[in-house]
């Protein structure tokens, strides 16, 4: 079987015997986290140190990954929370979980490819094709409330509507992005 | 097509050395992690001063092995599957190069762990900060002193590669496995006061890093604690700043900073975007006063060099002037 065809899983159980899958499984989740730090941060060089760092964390943590679902989306994601977290309380990039993988040389980023990443990332691509298919009034709020992180309050105001029917569209919108990542059938 | 191929280019070469790491053992190696280079005392005793010159955000990593009070060769070891002999071998040379590690560890010492412990839970950390004491070698951790703000300050030694949550563990360390001497400052009561409840200072040795730092965002400023680790040697630490910051803004007057070291660490606060800033110059004294060596110059302390830079967005505040009170005596 192909790597692009195994599952998350698949990928990182097979890192001892075939270190290659890590690379599969980063190609997979690259866009992804990058994305989700340029959003929070808006410094490309900061987002690819964040993501490195979360692979790396991954990378070393890949032997006790349990899949409870067939998509390590979640468990990714939540990495990802964390770094960024303790980065921001420690007020510098984590570097731990690299250091741990002997990776101790810096990158620097292109021009060019700064201008790639934005391109990449910053239209939202990868949050369109997620979104895509949620009814319009879920997708609005899930995008106010998730990724632009607004208050529910604030969401009403602009949708001119209940701050209770916001968190319903938001809370169902979730749900359905949930059951999808999980079942992408 | 790859965004970062660089990262992936390092993950794929990491995930390949994990695979073909071999298990055995060996004692470890320490090596110097922050790549300083070394500069020679007035007597011509060779230390690892310089190590110590820019630690201005604050100390994480400091190499034990490579040192040049013992030759590298004589701790390197035979591979080895005993345990104690290679715990025995990292503790011998701590001591050797630490003085805090050649006495007897004491019930405080050991009571580091705990404090973390209370510190998460008090201070609504997550249980994942206490993934801080992961790889620590519960028999290399030191208290060393309690900072008027009540946190206390650890010396402990871990290592950075590999999660050693045991001593049986000791017997998987890889060949290139680095062991970092660094503090571990904890307020026990969990309350943030001049710095996190819970820090191990590291990072931010080289300019990259003090970029990446001054870009974080306003907490990257607020920590006010520089630590540094020295040798036995030093007594006293001074560090000056000039006028004018790194990010080009100007103060009324230079600032001068003593750090009394305590077990190997000195630990000062100074409060405001100090921490952002790092000294033109540091001098390090023996116990009689005497200069051991001195990096930097004084010479030029109230020059403004660098253009000012109003426009810089990661300046949160214009200081007029320096912050007073920064004496760093504890």
């Amino acid at each position: 079987m192909r790597r692009h065809e195994l599952t998350d899983a698949d990928l990182l159980g097979s890192i001892p015997s075939d270190p290659g899958g890590f690379a599969a499984f980063y190609d997979r989740y690259e866009t992804a986290i990058v994305g989700y730090f340029l959003r929070r941060t808006g410094d490309v060089e900061l987002a690819a140190d964040l993501t490195a760092e979360v692979f790396a964390a991954a990378l070393s943590a890949a032997a006790r990954y349990r899949p409870d679902t067939t998509t390590a989306a979640p468990w990714l994601f939540t990495i990802a929370h964390h770094t960024l977290a303790r980065s921001v309380r420690r007020g510098r990039v984590e570097a731990r979980a690299r250091h741990r993988l002997g990776i101790r040389e810096a990158f620097e980023l292109e021009p060019s490819q700064i201008d790639r990443v934005h391109a990449a990332v910053a239209g939202d691509q990868w949050v369109n094709q997620v979104l895509a298919g949620l009814p319009e009034d879920q997708q609005a709020a899930v995008r106010a409330r998730i990724l632009d992180e607004l208050p529910y309050h604030e969401i009403a105001d602009r949708l001119q509507t209940s701050e209770l029917v916001i968190r319903k569209r938001v809370s169902r919108g979730l749900a359905t992005l949930r059951e999808r990542l999980e079942d992408p059938s | 097509m790859t965004l970062l191929p660089q990262v992936r280019s390092q993950l794929d070469n990491a995930a390949h050395r994990q695979a073909t790491r071999p298990r055995w053992a060996r004692a470890a190696r320490i090596a110097n992690t922050t790549g300083l280079t070394r500069f020679p005392t007035p007597n011509g005793v060779v230390t690892a001063v310089a190590v110590i010159v820019t630690l201005g955000i604050g100390v994480g990593a400091v190499a034990l092995l490579g040192h040049r009070h013992t030759p590298a060769s004589s701790l390197v070891t035979r591979p080895t599957t005993n345990t104690s002999n290679a715990l025995q071998s990292i503790e011998k040379f701590a001591a050797s190069q630490f003085a805090v590690f050649a006495r007897p560890q004491t019930a405080k010492d050991r009571s580091l762990p705990a404090l973390v412990r209370r510190a998460v839970r008090l201070g609504g950390l997550g249980p994942g900060s206490q993934s801080l004491l992961n790889g620590v070698i519960p028999s290399l951790t030191r208290y060393t002193q309690t900072l008027p703000d009540g946190r206390e300050v650890f010396m402990t030694v871990h290592n950075n590669t590999t999660i050693l949550p045991s001593h049986t563990d000791l017997r998987h360390l890889p060949p290139n496995a680095i062991l970092v001497v660094g503090p571990v400052i904890v307020q026990p009561d969990g309350k943030w006061t001049n710095g996190q409840p819970l820090d191990n200072p590291s990072g931010g040795l080289t300019a990259r890093d003090a970029y990446i730092t001054a870009r974080t965002g306003r907490q990257a400023c607020a920590v006010d604690t520089y630590s540094v680790i020295v040798p036995n040697q030093v007594a006293r630490i001074r560090w000056q700043f000039g006028r004018q910051d790194p990010l080009g803004y100007i103060f009324n007057a230079p600032l001068t900073v003593n750090m009394t070291v305590h077990g190997n660490v000195a630990v000062a606060t100074i409060p405001q975007r100090a921490s952002c800033d790092r000294p033109d110059a540091v001098t390090l004294y023996d116990r009689t006063g005497r200069v051991l060596s001195q990096t930097g110059s004084t010479s030029n302390l109230n020059q403004i060099t660098r253009p000012v830079n109003p426009g810089n967005p990661f300046a949160y505040r214009r200081l007029s002037r320096r912050p007073t009170g920064g004496t760093g005596r504890h």
